[in-house]
């Protein structure tokens, strides 16, 4: 091996710490030789700053599918599975940032040791990220991006979905639901709650916009009046003036289209202000208040807010009782991150079952393989992929499977109530695909 | 010091009055022969040095990996095959005396004994052969492909990357030393010289690291652009600007609409970049004018206005034409059919953004040191030191003053093109306050006004920003692996990296005010602090 | 009538004047006096399109908001007088000072002397002495924060350029952005909003008025935050510190010659400006739910521009500006559609506005207009 000349020590400035780093990313682990090895998966969220109470729960479920199958043996043989994490939260921005999610997404596709990678949290990353993947061939699953664009063409005017693949192959995936299912659900359930007048908050970012946006049309369509619509930036922390003036409109609804992260939990806590009195008033959002911070935020008023999750009961599934035990068992439910009074989060869960769909589909190409882990990147990546396309994996969140453009088949959607401080299933809401 | 190598600009013979020093060093040209930029110098110099330890040190941090066993530096010089051997053996050679000779004057700096800094001509030679000889090398490996020449060294395996770091970390501290004379008095064009040479070979040091010279190098690129447009405006023309990104933003956006899906139109590149350059640049201008009447802060709230202005509308899809909080995606660029990735290697369209981006760059410093010293540069320097009197001589503070906020913008608009091409997708949230915040900072670490100045700064943060804080996990994880100190392995950066980022900012403005290479001007600035710009109220009011 | 180098002297940390006298005009017409007239022109819109009941409550909602942009100005504008920095750090020391009142909660049950315990169980009495305790401790310990940051970032810099200092205070916002989302972690994870608990200390409706309702949550805040800025104006206009203040804002070197020690000086103002943006802390701790570790970044723009707005140095002008776009933000929402999404864009449109035709800001003195 080498060893250093000692006499060259000197101080290193950060251009030698970038360029040290330029090589070892290059880093890749283990030989192709023999299942006993290891394959490299990864998760690219963001999981500081601003974003961090989204991004880190979801990387849990992630991990914790890693943990279990390395415990499991899952891959035959003594192979392993190494994790590589990455964070697309910069400093310059503090929350999720496009840019360096492109960075990190080159970077894992230029590892060739990587062959999956569950990712990324926010659709403009996800918007991103997925040529890059897509050039290299690396399949990526996404817990939670819900902008229909990215996968159907014409669904949202402003992507040029084809741009998205140049390659044409499919290579990016989500087994969430996009946000017309979601939206139209929560339309149809406003109206089963006897709502006629709805005011909708959105946090003017792309999940939470766009889920407004399809509730509005949504609603609208099946006779109510939405009779205001504000879209605050998540930096908003007053928001009862806003609901002064639905309490005026006489709105018997406050819809929010966002996550807890920008803001849910607080418009819910001020509409018991005294100077707003909108305390009975019911309150409807997406699985982006399905998590721990809409309670701390609520307080005591969370109770009695509606949200669906795009997931069936999980009460009728036993694998979710189990994953829910494993998981308050293992290191990630200390942190508190993903528990929602028992429930968890519903990206931990999806990012769980993303992560358990890749190795799943590795499992099938080792096994294809003879056994041994492919030695060619190139092939070995592809043939993931292509197991992922024709995939039917029965997990946490349900039965998925990919359409074949991407998009998860697995569109069940399920209401849920907060009831004395905890998340309780009421029922399975069944939309049709609009498209 | 007699410095054979180096002459000072002026005759010594000519027999005319001596112009008065504080005007020449404002107004950029220099009288006197001991006029010393020694910040290039360090600049260089480190720079080399750092590339040549992380050469050394990398075969030994870096797993072994499936892309091939490659060569260390240590290897390439003992395997002997003939005529390459003996080129790197002349670089060894050239390694060690450059050792001496360092050690030598830092023995007689420190010892006050003998005279240090002797023998200019034969150092330079000799520093200027080993660079000869290092691209010698290069052209023969990476362009005539004659790797059996130096046992099979090629540019494509990570530690061969070790080789040519160490060959570049050397051929940059054997300029540094060799022709010290000649580099602080020519700072700007050693500055630029080097920084292009090692820019355009940068695809090939770095080979094997595709995100670095994607992401990471690209994006120091555009945040150089970036810098030397906010220059113009805070820098040469002295108007604080916190609202910058505005125009970025405006930039990117132009870009994304003419090319991308939303309308349609597919325009070739080329014209885009101009197009969006332009754009900007008409913006740049109608949004200087409401702060023509401003001093100071003032126009530094009013910029801040307009900087949060623009995303706020962008987000909001105002006219329908920003696409609201997804953004606008922009059609990126493909060029000549190269369009595939090789699992590794850099890709064709990846090498091609960069170097024209680096074309970009040369011509924006060219056209930039040019308007420094035109009548529009010292028109801004009027300006900027004592607007009444500016006026008083004639120069008309409007024109002046529109002309330093569309030529900055027209710049910004340039790197906003690039950016939505580069990226795909261009979002509001690239554009906050947050991002003029941090091009402001890199223009005042840099050293305002000093065109070198700010692209080491913006070189530095955008490092920072997008390699150094991302990954210090990682380095961390591998250093307690490697170095067996297990409590490093458990430290998560992203949690501590905000502060982190603050504590060098204060650390670099606390140590270096001035910036890491001020501009000659700012030096003489601050050596008469109560004559220098006090462009608020108070004291203003205190002269009224 | 004062001389006009008077008016100039004073112009920094300015003393209050009558109604008459407030600032030169434009044309014959007192500046503030457009402003107010646009202010009943937007009321008497608002009463027009949404009921007078909704048009009371925004103008409450819209003064309690504008409450906290005006103590934070305050500090912003006291430390701009003195030594020419826009202290970007300023919003997180509101922020930072927000935490300490919950961990002071905290460490106080820890010691069996539990302040929410007084706050909840002893009556009103039990409650005013509790937020008196809380807000004295906080504003202390956020003070001396201040001091703090001044000795160590900012005095080395005081005769360096300015765009240095304004970097360091950049640096400075980071940092402690960074402490807090690294080291106060709240229950729910990392990065998420943290629980005040304080909330439930001052509830309950104290009247009706016409169908607007007022309750003592709202009017705490208003009132806390008038009572502190006209204490901290009367103070600088009567101590010898205030004067000392008021002396090296106007002329730093004439100050020193006078035997004003200016270092003790300054780290008084960033004492008292900490201070009161502490007090905006506490304050806004008692009224919200929950708090974030990156807000202070928007409370401290959003002030900072209330700030100039007023005439930046000018005290008196930063109150008001805070109350104006509080106002804005609030009816901006009511009368646009979507004007949430637009209130910012519409104050910094505003302010831009006003610049554009008084570039002094409200209050500030007006400069003869220069090429």
């Amino acid at each position: 091996m080498v060893t250093p000349i000692k006499g060259f020590l000197s101080i290193a400035s950060i251009a030698a710490l970038g360029v040290l780093a330029a090589c070892g990313t290059s880093t890749t682990s283990g030989t192709t030789k023999g299942c006993t090895g290891s394959v490299t998966v990864a998760t690219e969220l963001p999981t500081s700053g601003g974003d961090a109470s989204d991004g880190l729960p979801t990387q849990y479920g992630a991990q914790l599918a890693v943990d279990q199958a390395n415990a499991n043996h899952l891959l035959g043989g003594s192979c392993t599975v190494n994790l590589i994490t990455k964070d697309d939260a910069s400093v310059a921005l503090g929350k999720h940032d496009p840019n360096l999610g492109a960075a990190n997404m080159s970077a894992l596709a230029a590892n060739a040791a990587v062959v999956g990678v569950v990712g990324a949290f926010n659709s403009v990353v996800c918007e991103a990220e997925a040529p890059i993947a897509n050039q290299a061939d690396l399949v990526m699953i996404s817990p939670s991006c819900t902008n229909p664009g990215i996968t159907q063409v014409g669904a949202d005017p402003t992507v040029n979905t084809v741009s998205l693949r140049p390659t044409g192959k499919i290579t990016f995936f989500r087994v969430c639901t996009t946000d017309t299912e979601q939206g139209a659900g929560l339309a149809q359930e406003a109206k089963a709650l006897g709502a006629m007048k709805a005011y909708v908050f959105d946090d003017q970012e792309s999940y939470g916009l766009g889920l407004a946006t399809e509730f509005i049309k949504d609603f609208t369509a099946g006779g109510g009046t939405v009779v205001g619509h504000q879209s605050l930036p998540g930096t908003t922390t007053s928001f009862t003036s806003y609901l002064q003036q639905a309490k005026s409109l006489g709105a018997d609804l406050i819809f929010f289209g966002g996550t807890s992260s920008n803001g849910g939990g607080i418009i819910r806590q001020q509409m018991s202000d005294p100077t707003v009195g909108m305390g009975t008033v019911n309150f409807i959002g997406g699985d982006g208040i399905s998590d721990n911070l809409f309670l701390t935020q609520a307080g005591k008023t969370a109770n009695g807010v509606y949200y669906t999750v795009a997931a069936p009961f999980l009460s009728q599934i036993s694998s979710a009782a189990t994953f829910l035990t494993q998981y308050r068992a293992s290191k990630y439910a200390t942190s508190s991150n993903g528990l929602v009074g028992g429930q968890v989060y519903a990206y931990t869960a999806n990012a769980y079952d993303a992560m358990n769909i890749i190795l799943k589909a590795i499992k099938e190409a080792i096994t294809a393989n003879g056994g041994t882990i492919p030695g060619n990147p190139q092939t070995f990546r592809e043939s993931v992929r292509a197991n992922v396309a024709s995939i039917q994996y029965s997990g946490v969140i349900g039965n998925t499977s990919f359409t074949s453009v991407g998009d998860t088949t697995n569109i069940a959607l399920t209401l849920y109530q907060i009831q004395n401080g905890a998340a309780v299933a009421v029922k399975a809401l069944s939309v049709t695909p609009a498209g | 010091m007699p410095d054979e190598v180096t002459g000072s600009a002026v005759p010594q013979d000519v027999a005319v009055a001596p112009p008065d020093d504080l005007a020449m060093e404002i107004l950029g040209t220099t009288a006197d022969a001991k006029a010393e930029e020694t910040g290039v110098l360090w600049v260089i110099a480190i720079s080399g040095i750092a590339l040549i330890v992380c050469g050394w040190f990398l075969p030994w941090y870096v797993e072994l990996t499936s892309n091939g066993i490659g060569f260390s530096p240590m290897d390439a010089v003992l395997n002997f095959t003939g005529i390459g051997t003996i080129l790197l053996y002349v670089v060894g050679l050239g390694m060690l005396s450059l050792l001496g000779g360092a050690l030598y004057d830092i023995f007689c700096v420190a010892t006050h004994r003998g005279t240090p800094f002797q023998y200019a001509r034969p150092r330079a030679v000799i520093s200027l052969c080993g660079v000869a000889a290092v691209t010698a090398i290069s052209i023969l490996i990476g362009v005539l492909h004659e790797e059996p020449l130096f046992g099979n060294l090629s540019p494509f395996s990570v530690t061969d990357n070790a080789v040519w770091m160490t060959l570049t970390g050397f051929a940059l501290c054997a300029f540094a030393y060799g022709m010290r004379g000649w580099i602080t008095h020519h700072g700007g064009i050693a500055f630029t010289a080097v920084a292009f040479a090692v820019g355009a070979a940068f695809p090939m040091i770095f080979n094997q690291s595709a995100d670095f010279v994607g992401w990471g190098a690209r994006f120091a690129a555009i945040y150089v652009l970036l810098a030397l447009g906010l220059n113009v405006v805070v820098g040469f023309a002295g108007l604080l600007d916190l609202g910058y990104a505005a125009f970025f933003a405006i930039g990117a956006y132009t870009t994304a609409a003419l090319s991308g899906p939303h309308y349609g139109l597919h325009l070739p590149f080329w014209v885009i970049i101009f197009l969006g350059a332009a754009v900007a640049s008409l913006f740049g201008a109608v949004l200087g004018a409401p702060t023509l009447r401003l001093r100071g802060d003032y126009l530094a709230i009013v910029t801040l206005g307009f900087g949060e202005i623009i995303p706020d509308l962008a987000t909001n899809n105002v006219f329908g034409a920003t696409g609201g909080p997804n953004g606008l995606q922009a059609y990126p660029a493909s060029f000549g059919g190269f369009n595939l990735a090789q699992l590794g290697a850099i890709p064709a369209n990846t090498k091609f953004y960069f170097w024209m981006l680096l074309v970009l760059v040369a011509a924006v410093v060219i056209a930039l040191r040019n308007l420094e010293r035109s009548r529009l540069g010292r028109a801004w320097v009027a300006i900027r030191e004592d607007e009444i009197a500016a006026a008083a001589t004639g120069i008309n503070t409007v024109s002046t003053k529109l002309l330093a906020f569309a030529i900055g913008a027209s710049v910004s608009g340039f790197a906003g093109a690039f950016f939505g091409a580069m990226l795909g997708i261009v979002a509001p949230e690239n554009f906050q306050f947050a991002v003029s915040v941090t091009v402001l900072s890199t223009v005042v670490l840099g050293g305002i006004g000093n065109i070198a100045g700010v692209a080491v700064g913006a070189i530095l943060i955008a490092f920072l920003i997008n390699w150094v804080l991302p990954y210090m996990t990682e380095w961390t994880t591998t250093l307690s692996r490697v170095t067996g100190a297990t409590q490093l392995a458990g430290i998560d950066f992203s949690r501590y990296q905000y502060m982190f980022y603050g504590l060098v900012l204060i650390g670099i403005m606390l140590l270096r005010p001035a910036g890491l290479l001020p501009s000659r001007a700012r030096k003489v600035e601050l050596v008469a602090p109560a004559e220098s710009e006090t462009e608020s109220l108070a004291a203003l009011q205190g002269k009224a | 009538m004062s001389p006009p180098a008077d008016d100039a002297g004073e112009a920094v940390l300015a003393q209050p004047r009558t109604a008459a006298g407030l600032g030169p005009t434009l044309r014959g017409i007192s500046f503030p006096a457009i402003a107010i007239t646009i202010l009943v022109a937007l009321v008497v819109i608002s009463v027009a399109k949404n009921g007078g009941t909704e048009t009371g409550d925004q103008i409450l909602t819209g003064l309690q908001v504008g409450a906290i942009y005006a103590l934070i100005a305050v500090g912003y504008t006291m430390v701009y007088g003195i030594i020419e920095l826009i202290n970007f750090a300023h919003g997180d020391v509101f922020t930072l000072s927000a935490f300490y009142a919950i961990t002071i909660v905290a460490w106080s049950d820890d010691l069996h002397l539990p302040i929410d315990g007084l706050a909840t169980q002893h009556g009103v009495l039990g409650l005013v002495a509790a937020i008196v305790i809380l807000i004295t401790l906080t504003m202390i310990a956020t003070g001396l924060t201040g001091v703090a940051i001044e000795r160590l970032a900012y005095r080395r810099l005081r005769n360096s350029p300015r765009l240095a200092a304004l970097i360091t205070a950049i640096g400075m916002s980071f940092l402690l952005e960074g402490i807090m989302f690294a080291f106060f972690v709240p229950p729910g994870g990392l990065g998420g909003s943290y629980p005040t608990g304080m909330d439930s200390w001052i509830n309950g409706i104290a009247f009706t008025v016409g169908g607007v309702v007022f309750d003592w949550g709202d009017m705490f805040v208003i009132v806390a935050a008038v009572l502190l800025m006209v204490g901290v104006q009367r103070y600088i206009q009567s101590s010898r510190l205030g004067k000392a203040m008021r002396a090296s804002a106007q002329d730093r070197d004439a100050a020193l010659i006078c035997g004003i020690n200016i270092n003790r000086t300054i780290a008084a103002t960033f004492f008292i400006g900490s201070a009161l943006a502490a007090a905006g802390g506490v304050v806004y701790a008692t009224h919200y739910h929950t708090i974030l570790w990156s807000q202070g970044y928007r409370f401290g723009i959003v002030a900072f521009t209330a700030a100039v707005l007023g005439g930046i140095g000018n005290i008196v002008g930063a109150g008001i500006g805070g109350f104006l776009i509080g106002l804005v933000e609030v009816f901006s929402a009511s009368l646009l559609p979507n004007g949430g999404g637009w209130s910012d864009a519409i104050i910094f449109a505003i302010l831009i506005l006003i610049l554009t035709l008084r570039p002094s800001g409200l209050l500030g003195v007006r400069v003869p207009d220069r090429a």
